[in-house]
C-alpha cells in the first residue's frame, strides 16, 4: 500500500507536468491549427536557457525569469512569426514536417553548441522526505505538484475569468465568429503562443532537476504531450490536463505492475483503444471532419 | 511525357547502371542503400503524396520486412518465398493498422502509426525468442538466383536495382491505370472525388496498404545489404527519415522518392566537411524549404520549367535531372 | 583507433573488417568481440571478463545471497545483464529481481518501488552513466538502504557530478582508474593534468593505452602492416617492464579481449576511492 501511494503520488507529479506541456499543445492546435510536434524540445530548451543565465552568473531565480522571456521571446514570438506564419497557407501537413525539422534542429543545436551530456539542473527546494501513510513522499514531488496546480488554476483562471481570456477562448472555438464579434483574432493567436511558451518554460523548470538538462529529453516530453492530449480530447484544456494525469500515474503504474520491458507501450495501447472508441478523446467535444 | 523528361530520366537510368564500376565498395554501398531506401521512399509517397496521409511507420514496416526475411531464410525457407512474404505481412499489418485508423478523423492515421511504430520496436527489442533481441540478427543471406550469387557488392546492387526497376514501372503501371487513377483524383482535390462517388476512404486505405508492403520489401532488401539488422534500425527515427525524404524530394510526385533518398543518402557524405553540424544543417534546409517550396525538389524543377517555358502545354510532374554518381 | 560508445563500434566495426583495418575500441559490449572479427581490439574489459570479477566480489566481498538486478534494455545494458545473471546462477547466487530500464529513462520511481520490494542483499545497477544517476537520486529519495554495486559507468566522474551525495556509498567495479594504487598509473594521471589543464577520465587511459599497445606492437612486428600487426596482437602479453607506457601489465587474447588487474571503488564524499584489487582472471 505505502508503495502504491508513493508511485501514485510520484505519477501525479510527472502527469501534472505532461498536462502543463498537452495544455500548450492543445492551445496551439486549436487557435491556429498548428501540430507541434517539437513541443518537447520547447520544454527542453529553456532549462539551457537558464543554465546559461547561470553561467554568467545571475543567482537562480533571476535565471528562471530571463529563462522565462527569453523563451516567450524564442518559442513564442520568433516560432509564430518564422515558422508557423509563413506555413499556414499551405495547410496542416507541411506544418507538421516544419516542427518535425525545427525539432531536429534545436536537439542539434543545443548537442552541439552547449553539450551532449547532461547537465545538473539546481532543485527548487532542498530535498527532504514527507512521510504520508507510511510512503516516503519527496519534498520535490509536492513542490512539482503544487506549482503545476497553481500554474493550471491561474491559467483557468485567465481562460474564463478574465475578458483577455474570454477572447483568446472565442477564437480558439470559432475565429470567424470571433471575428465578427471584433475580438482581435490575430493578437489573441500571438497570446496563446506565449502562453504555450510560458507554460513549457516552467514545465522545463520543474522537470529538469528530476531528468537533468539533456538535448534529448524533449523525444519523451513531446511524445507524452500528444498522447496526453489526445486521450484526453484534442480541443479542450481540461482534457489535456487530465490526459497528462492519467498518462504520469499509468506509466508508473504499469512500469511497476505490468511489465518494465514494456512500460512505454501501455500508454500507446490506451491510445489506440480511445482512438478506436471515442476519437475525440475523453474530454473533448467532436469536430466536425475538415478534409 | 515530354521529351525533356525522358531524356533526363534515361540519362538518369544510365548513371544507375554506369556508376558501381567508378565507386569504392562503399560508394556502391551508398547507392545500394539508395535503391533499397527509394522503395520505401515510393511505398510512403502513395500514403503520404496521393492519399495525403502522415504515416510515421513506414520505418517500422521496413523493420517488420527485414525481420521477416532475415528469420525466414535463417529458418530454412527459400529467398524468393522470404522476400514476398515481407511485402505480403506488411500489407496485411497496413490494411489491419489502417482500417480503424482511417475511421476516425483524418490526422489520426498520424498518431495511430507513431504509437505503432513505438509498439514494433519495444517488440523487436524485447522477444529475444524471436527476434534475437537487442543483439538483433547476424549473418542474413544475399540471394542467389540459377547460379547467380548476389554476394558481392556490386551484384547485390544490382539486384536492388533490378527490384527498384520492377517496383517503380509497377507503381507507375498502377498510377495510369483507371484504378490507380483514384489516387491521383485523392491528391487533385478530396472533396470532389467523395462527391464523383469515389470511395475515398477505401482507397486512402489501398494506398497506406500498398505503402506499407513496399516498407516491407525494402525491409527485405536492407536486411540483405547491411547483413545485420538490430531493433534500433527501425526506431521512430528511421520513420521521420524516410518521411523526410518524401518531402525534400517532392511529396505527390513519381521522381520525388527517387531525389529524395538520394539526397538523404549522399548529403551527408557530401557535408562530411561540416563535422558534427550535419543534422543542423540538414533540418535548417527543410525548415526553409518548407515555405518556400513546400512540393521539394521535383515540384521546384516542374514549375521552373513551366516557368520558362509558359506556352506549352505544362509537363507532367516526371521531370528530374538525376545524379547518381556522388 | 575508433569509438568508445558501443553502439558506434558496432557499426564502424563492419567498415574497417571490411577495409583489414585493425580497430582499437573502448567499448564495453560483449558482442563487439564476439563477431569473429579479427581487427578489433579493446582497451576496456568486455563485459565477460569484468563480470567474473565483479561476480567474485559479491560472492567473497559483499558475501551476498540475493541480488536485483537494474539495467538499461540496449546492447550495453542487456550484454551486461546477461553475463552478470549467468556468473550469478554459477555461483549459486539469487536473483530476486530483473528490472530492464529504457536508454534515457528519466523517472525511476516505479523501478525503485520494485527494487525495494525485492529485498535483495544487494543492488547490481547496470546502466548509462545519466540513467545511473537519476536512479541513484532516486534510490535515495525513496531511502534505499541496500548496497548499491555496478560496472567502472556507476563511479564515473559524470555519474559522481550529477547525482551528488546521492552517490555516497556506492560500490562499482574499477576497471581502470586514475587512482589505481600503482605508481605508473598515478605519474600518468598527474602529467595528463599538467599538460592538458583537466583531470583525466579512465577513456583517457583507454587513449593511452592503445596508443602504446600499437606502439608495442609495431615494433615487434616492425613494420606498419595491418595484418601483420592484427596476428601479432592476438594473445600477447604487454608488461610495464617491456613498454613502461602501457602503465599495467595486460594481455589480449585471441578474440582481442584484455585481461589484467582491475579494482573496487567506493564513493566516499563524492569522490571514488579503491577499497580493494581484484586479480587478473587470467587465460580461460
Amino acid at each position: 500500500m505505502a508503495s502504491f501511494i508513493q508511485l501514485l503520488v510520484s505519477g501525479l507529479a510527472t502527469g501534472a507536468i505532461y498536462a502543463l506541456i498537452a495544455v500548450g499543445f492543445t492551445l496551439l492546435w486549436q487557435t491556429s491549427q498548428t501540430i507541434n510536434f517539437a513541443q518537447g524540445e520547447f520544454v527542453m530548451l529553456p532549462a539551457f536557457f537558464i543554465l546559461i543565465a547561470m553561467n554568467y552568473g545571475a543567482p537562480f531565480w533571476l535565471s528562471c525569469l530571463i529563462g522565462i522571456a527569453v523563451s516567450i521571446v524564442v518559442l513564442g514570438i520568433a516560432f509564430k512569426y518564422i515558422i508557423v506564419d509563413p506555413m499556414l497557407k499551405h495547410g496542416v501537413l507541411p506544418l507538421v514536417i516544419s516542427s518535425i525539422a525545427l525539432a531536429l534542429f534545436l536537439k542539434e543545436a543545443v548537442k552541439d553548441f552547449y553539450s551532449s551530456q547532461a547537465q545538473p539542473f539546481p532543485v527548487l527546494v532542498e530535498a527532504s522526505d514527507v512521510h504520508i501513510f507510511g510512503a516516503v513522499i519527496s519534498s520535490q514531488s509536492l513542490v512539482v505538484l503544487a506549482v503545476a496546480i497553481a500554474t493550471v488554476i491561474g491559467m483557468t483562471f485567465l481562460l474564463n475569468r478574465t475578458r483577455l481570456g474570454r477572447m483568446m477562448q472565442a477564437t480558439a472555438q470559432n475565429p470567424t465568429l470571433a471575428r465578427i464579434l471584433g475580438v482581435p483574432v490575430r493578437r489573441m493567436v500571438l497570446y496563446t503562443f506565449l502562453l504555450n511558451a510560458v507554460l513549457c518554460a516552467i514545465a522545463s523548470i520543474l522537470i529538469s532537476p528530476i531528468y537533468l538538462a539533456k538535448f534529448t529529453n524533449g523525444e519523451t516530453l513531446g511524445m507524452a504531450a500528444f498522447l496526453a492530449a489526445i486521450i484526453g480530447g484534442f480541443n479542450q484544456v481540461r482534457g489535456a490536463i487530465l490526459g497528462g494525469v492519467i498518462l504520469g500515474i499509468l506509466d508508473n503504474l504499469s512500469a511497476a505492475y505490468l511489465s518494465s520491458q514494456y512500460r512505454a507501450a501501455f500508454p500507446l495501447i490506451i491510445l489506440i483503444i480511445v482512438i478506436l472508441v471515442r476519437p475525440q478523446g475523453l474530454l473533448g467535444r467532436v469536430e466536425e471532419r475538415t478534409v | 511525357m515530354n521529351r525533356a523528361a525522358t531524356i533526363s530520366i534515361a540519362f538518369a537510368a544510365a548513371g544507375a547502371v554506369i556508376a558501381p564500376f567508378m565507386l569504392k565498395p562503399f560508394g556502391i554501398f551508398l547507392i545500394s542503400m539508395w535503391a533499397v531506401l527509394t522503395i520505401a521512399a515510393i511505398g510512403l509517397n502513395l500514403t503520404l503524396g496521393y492519399a495525403g496521409q502522415v504515416s510515421m511507420a513506414q520505418g517500422a514496416f521496413v523493420g517488420i520486412g527485414a525481420y521477416t526475411l532475415a528469420l525466414l531464410t535463417q529458418a530454412g525457407v527459400p529467398y524468393p518465398i522470404a522476400f514476398a512474404a515481407s511485402g505480403i505481412l506488411c500489407f496485411i499489418i497496413g490494411w489491419g493498422l489502417g482500417y480503424p485508423a482511417l475511421r476516425v478523423q483524418h490526422h489520426y492515421l498520424a498518431f495511430v502509426t507513431l504509437a505503432f511504430t513505438t509498439i514494433v520496436f519495444l517488440l523487436l527489442r524485447n522477444e529475444e525468442w524471436l527476434t534475437g533481441g537487442i543483439y538483433g540478427v547476424n549473418a542474413i543471406a544475399r540471394p542467389v538466383f540459377f547460379g547467380w550469387s548476389t554476394g558481392k557488392a556490386m551484384d547485390y546492387y544490382f539486384f536492388c536495382l533490378g527490384v527498384l526497376t520492377v517496383i517503380a514501372f509497377a507503381v507507375w503501371w498502377m498510377l495510369r491505370s483507371p484504378w490507380g487513377r483514384a489516387f491521383v483524383a485523392l491528391r487533385e482535390n478530396p472533396v470532389r472525388a467523395l462527391s464523383l462517388g469515389l470511395d475515398t476512404r477505401r482507397y486512402t486505405l489501398m494506398a497506406f496498404a500498398i505503402g506499407s508492403s513496399l516498407g516491407g520489401f525494402a525491409g527485405a532488401l536492407f536486411a540483405s545489404l547491411v547483413q545485420f539488422i538490430e531493433p534500433a534500425s527501425f526506431a521512430l527515427n528511421r520513420s521521420f527519415d524516410l518521411l523526410l525524404m518524401v518531402i525534400v524530394g517532392g511529396s505527390g510526385y513519381f521522381m520525388g522518392p527517387f531525389v529524395g533518398a538520394l539526397v538523404a543518402v549522399l548529403l551527408p557524405e557530401w557535408m562530411r566537411v561540416t563535422e558534427g553540424y550535419y543534422l543542423i544543417i540538414y533540418a535548417a534546409l527543410i525548415m526553409v524549404m518548407m515555405p518556400l517550396a513546400p512540393y521539394g525538389i521535383v515540384g521546384l524543377i516542374e514549375r521552373g520549367y513551366k516557368a520558362l517555358t509558359v506556352k506549352r502545354k505544362p509537363p507532367a510532374p516526371m521531370l528530374t535531372p538525376e545524379r547518381t554518381a556522388p | 583507433m575508433g569509438p568508445v560508445f558501443s553502439g558506434s563500434v558496432m557499426t564502424s566495426m563492419l567498415l574497417t573488417q571490411a577495409a583489414e583495418i585493425p580497430q582499437i575500441v573502448g567499448g564495453e559490449a560483449p558482442a563487439i568481440t564476439q563477431k569473429n572479427n579479427p581487427y578489433v581490439f579493446r582497451t576496456s574489459f568486455g563485459a565477460q571478463f569484468s563480470m567474473p570479477k565483479l561476480a567474485n566480489y559479491v560472492r567473497d566481498g559483499a558475501k551476498a545471497k540475493t541480488v536485483a538486478i537494474l539495467w538499461v534494455n540496449n546492447d550495453f545494458g542487456k550484454g551486461g545483464r546477461d553475463a552478470f545473471v549467468k556468473e550469478m546462477g554459477t555461483r549459486n547466487i539469487k536473483v530476486v529481481a530483473d528490472i530492464s530500464t529504457e536508454a534515457g529513462q528519466a523517472d525511476f520511481s516505479a523501478d525503485v518501488v520494485k527494487l525495494k520490494g525485492a529485498n535483495a542483499d544487494l543492488i547490481f545497477a547496470y546502466t548509462n552513466e545519466e540513467e545511473s544517476a537519476r536512479f541513484l537520486r532516486e534510490a535515495k529519495k525513496q531511502g534505499v538502504k541496500t548496497p548499491i554495486v555496478g560496472e567502472t559507468t556507476l563511479l564515473g566522474q559524470k555519474v559522481l557530478d550529477l547525482a551528488g551525495d546521492a552517490a555516497n556509498g556506492v560500490k562499482g567495479h574499477v576497471g581502470l582508474t586514475i587512482d589505481a594504487p600503482i605508481d605508473a598509473v598515478k605519474s600518468f594521471a598527474e602529467r595528463f593534468k599538467k599538460r592538458f589543464n583537466y583531470a583525466c577520465d579512465h577513456n583517457g587511459i583507454k587513449g593511452y593505452t592503445a596508443l602504446y599497445f600499437v606502439k608495442h606492437v609495431t615494433e615487434k612486428v616492425g613494420k606498419f602492416d595491418s595484418k601483420a600487426f592484427a596476428e601479432k596482437a592476438h594473445g600477447i602479453t604487454i608488461t610495464p617492464k617491456d613498454e613502461p607506457n602501457i602503465l599495467m601489465e595486460a594481455t589480449w587474447d585471441k578474440n582481442g579481449d584484455i585481461d589484467r588487474e582491475s579494482f573496487i571503488g567506493e564513493v566516499v564524499g563524492g569522490k571514488q576511492k579503491i577499497v580493494g584489487t581484484l586479480p587478473k582472471l587470467g587465460t580461460k
